[in-house]
């Protein structure tokens, strides 16, 4: 709306010009401050009074600034017919560096006519430390006097855990404009707090001054006992900064439009602001142990409590709705509900909500018996910091009539009371209920079989897991006996050898009814040879009667046995190798000879 | 071959005389009776004559004969007589033949809800009331040929895998799970005949004594319903165990094995 009415104004003020009537023109230069720190700016003006017909003018190299050419003003006045008109140049100087500069005459050239203005010194200082942006230290001390934070609580002594009101006041100076840009901070420790809330606005007069005032509200509870401080409570805010030329008017002399600058608040800048308060010390009593009850809920305040039980005409099993309610002025946070212990009840997990200044508790109970004639009474503790005592309301206890189950209520809800579980469904009054009976006989009989006869006990099915058992066993050994003689070489050559030699004095004595002599020996001897050899793990051709003799000597046999071994295979060696002969019974004692051997060796080889 | 034909013979005897044993010993009723006499006791139970059908039903029992259905009639008929204990009993007998009837189940539950002091029994862990949830709904003779099958089966894939007719890795992936499943079945087995072993009913209100005597003071009581295990016999007398835990002695008349 201020830019719409600014627009209408300069609108007006160029139809009116058309009638104005020529006036002397005058040239003067001005700055809104002759000090400025390094790196800010000057504002710097360039008046042309009685014209408005002029280009903008071109500034010369100034030392030590920086120009920048903001826009050209222009005013315009009539008063009794007679027009006032003027335009200024308006630049931004910026300060180079320390030290002090003059802007030199500006001179413009009218209607042939040289107008000049006069040199300005500028005095340039230091810049301060303050950020950019924000206030300066000086300017935060003078606007903090404008804007200002104010935290307060009813007294300075408190209760652990009591509720105490907290007001946080922000006052502002009505000729000061600000912003909220944060929220509420301060330090909190040792407090619980609610929502800060923005409760009023209003205005109020410190000293001749009018401010504003902005009032927040929250609750706070101390957590524990002791000297404990609250605050300082911040605030960011964006302070508007007037622009310095409003306030060193190039045209004193001159009446403004409706006594409101055309231009007024263009130049104006939103600085940051950080408003303060002071903290606030408290003491925080603990609370007495002086009749203190042994269910104390812990709620410290003016509490109300409710307690309903329904529905109070029931049967055993069913179930009963515990409801407690706790409201008042006071922490529902601390509050703990009582512990309800009672044999003749279950009791299930409860479920506790908080919602609208109220904790409320819902907790299913079921009654286990129809002895129990009513629920006993529920007490509530808690600490009243006003009056200083603890105070108990107590409700109950609620008169129940119970009839029997129809099934006990084992049957219908599965745990113990001692493990609660999760609550069962409340019965809606829509639920539908059964009868209870036996359901009908069966028609048919299904398969008779002897009392007492099971699959586990007929010998047929115990025949089979026998059989299964058996069988089973013995292809585990073979494939066993099969994969060691597969694998373990000297075992089979050990385990085979007395078949081997039996084989091989079968043929042997076949050669002896043909009268095959020295086949015969040859026989006998290879049956020897490679029995050795088998039992020994090693050649045949390795087993010499010295090797064979010592084989024998080694494993522990009795000399006899070696004598006859011995003489067995030198006989061979005779008829084999010298081509002597031998009788027939000769042969077939060698024969027997080297069985009695092989049998003697075979029960006694280690 | 001389010699294995006494073998088979001899294992054709051992089979058919067992055959021949039981059901001569078995058999004091052939099956037709015993239908037909299930069939009037169903219409006497009809008609609400009970005392009648409970007659024509234990007639097939003392015959040696019996079936599911015929222990369920039997249940049905004595709660209808209001004789909660033999009911409960022979809903005992039936759970044994037919463990997943729904029929039964209900009547169970029914039946033993009206027990009068029927203590509850100790607090299981849930893997506990899987395992018995899991074999109380087989029979032991299911659970025994489960195990035989799966026994077999897992025997028969092992050896054709040790004799490389079938692939080692297959034959792995199968048996392992057959072996694991076997042992499941037999564990259940073994713990149902274990569990169920000695398992009794008590058929009418009984005093359980301190000691096998009349005259000995009263531990406590025992109502028609109740499930007891029997932990020994001393003459007329039966150490007992209640559910809870709590042992007693009691005149074994007032009980009887399930």
């Amino acid at each position: 709306m201020h830019i719409i009415k600014k627009i209408f104004f300069l609108g007006l003020i160029f139809g009116l010009i058309s009638f104005a009537h020529a006036e002397d023109v005058f040239v003067s230069a001005e700055v809104d401050t002759r000090t400025v720190q390094a790196g800010s700016p000057v504002l710097f003006m360039v008046n042309v009074k009685g014209t408005q017909s002029v280009d903008p003018v071109q500034l010369p190299e100034i030392k030590g600034f920086q120009p920048r050419f903001l826009g050209p003003r222009t005013h315009i006045a009539i008063m009794n017919g007679k027009s006032n008109s003027s335009i200024s140049f308006v630049y931004n100087l910026y300060a180079l560096e320390v030290g002090h500069f003059q802007i030199p005459a500006i001179s413009m050239t009218m209607d042939n006519k040289i107008y000049t203005t006069a040199p300005i010194v500028i005095e340039v200082v230091a810049q301060a430390t303050s950020n950019s942006g924000t206030l300066g230290q000086e300017n935060q001390a003078s606007a903090n006097d404008k804007v200002f934070l104010v935290l307060s609580v009813p007294t300075k002594e408190y209760f652990v855990n009591e509720k105490i009101p907290l007001s946080i006041r922000l006052y502002v100076s009505e000729t000061e404009h600000i912003n909220l840009a944060s929220n509420i901070d301060f330090n909190r420790k040792g407090f619980d707090i609610d929502e800060i809330v923005d409760s009023k606005r209003g205005k109020q007069i410190l000293g001749s001054e009018n401010f504003a005032v902005i009032e927040f509200k929250t609750f706070i509870y101390p957590q524990r006992p002791g000297e404990l401080t609250l605050g300082p409570a911040q605030l960011l805010c964006k302070i508007l900064v007037k622009d310095s030329s409003q306030r060193q008017s190039p045209f004193p002399d001159m009446p403004s439009v409706f006594g409101d600058d055309l231009f007024s608040g263009f130049f104006d800048q939103w600085r940051d602001l950080i408003v303060k308060s002071t903290d606030i010390a408290m003491k925080v009593l603990p609370l007495p142990d002086e009749g203190k009850p042994k269910n104390f809920s812990g709620g410290v305040g003016k509490f109300n409590f409710d307690v309903s039980v329904s529905p109070t005409e029931l049967k055993v099993g069913d179930p009963i709705t515990l409801r407690m309610k706790v409201s008042g002025d006071g922490s529902l946070k601390n509050i703990n509900f009582p512990q309800l212990n009672d044999p003749h009840f279950k009791f299930y997990e409860p479920q506790v909500r908080e919602a609208d200044g109220e904790k409320i508790l819902e907790q299913v109970v079921i009654p286990t018996t129809d002895e129990v004639k009513e629920f006993s009474a529920v007490s509530f503790s808690y600490f009243d910091p006003e009056k200083r005592q603890y105070l108990t309301i107590t409700k109950g206890p609620f008169p129940l009539k119970l009839t029997k189950a129809d099934n006990p209520p084992a049957q219908m809800i599965g745990g113990s009371p001692e493990t609660p579980q999760a609550a069962p469904p409340a019965k809606t009054p829509e639920e539908e209920k059964f009868g209870q009976g036996v359901s009908f006989i069966k028609d048919n009989p299904g398969t008779f079989r002897p009392v007492g006869a099971y699959l586990y006990k007929n010998p047929v099915f115990l025949s089979l897991v026998f059989i299964f058992i058996v069988l089973w066993t013995a292809a585990f050994v073979v494939y066993r006996i099969a994969l060691k003689f597969k694998t373990d070489t000297v075992f089979a050559r050990r385990f085979l050898a007395p078949r081997k030699a039996k084989k091989e004095l079968a043929q042997a004595r076949h050669q002896l009814e043909k009268g095959d002599q020295k086949e015969f020996y040859d026989r006998l001897s290879k049956t020897l040879q490679e029995y050795f050899a088998s039992k020994s793990h090693q050649k045949s051709a390795a087993m010499t009667v010295e090797a064979s003799e010592n084989l024998l000597k080694k494993k522990g046999f009795k000399p006899e046995i070696i004598i006859d071994v011995k003489r067995v295979l030198e006989e061979a060696e005779m008829v084999r190798f010298a081509s002597a002969q031998m009788p027939k019974e000769q042969m077939q004692s060698s024969l027997l000879k080297v069985e009695e051997i092989i049998d003697h060796l075979e029960r006694n080889w280690a | 071959m001389k010699f294995q034909r006494p073998i088979i013979m001899g294992i054709f005897l051992f089979f058919f005389g067992a055959f021949a044993g039981l059901s001569l010993a078995a058999d004091k009723i052939s099956k037709e009776e015993a239908l037909s006499k299930f069939i009037k006791a169903n219409f006497q139970y009809k008609d609400g004559h009970y005392d009648e059908a409970i007659q024509l039903y234990e007639d097939i029992l003392k015959g040696g004969l019996a079936s599911g259905p015929l222990y369920y009639n039997l249940g049905n008929s004595y709660f209808q007589k209001n004789v909660l204990g033999k009911s409960i009993l022979n809903y005992d007998r039936a759970r044994q033949m037919m463990p997943r009837d729904h029929d039964l189940k209900a009547n169970y539950q029914y039946a033993s809800s009206l027990v009068k002091g029927q203590p509850a029994e100790n607090t299981q862990p849930v893997g506990q009331n899987f395992w018995e949830g899991f074999i109380g709904s087989f029979t032991p003779d299911e659970l025994a040929f489960f195990a035989f099958i799966l026994a077999l089966a897992t025997g028969i894939l092992y050896l054709l895998s040790l004799y490389r007719v079938w692939d080692k890795k297959l034959s792995s992936r199968i048996v392992i799970p057959l072996l694991l499943l076997f042992l499941v079945f037999w564990t259940g087995f073994f713990s149902k005949l274990t569990r169920e072993e000695d398992l009794a009913v008590v058929t009418a209100e009984a005093a359980a004594k301190f000691e096998p005597r009349e005259d000995a003071p009263t531990y406590f009581d025992l109502a028609p319903g109740n499930r007891i295990k029997i932990l020994k016999n001393d003459g007329v007398w039966a150490k007992i165990k209640r559910l809870d835990g709590k042992e007693g002695w009691v005149l074994a008349v007032h009980m009887e094995k399930i």
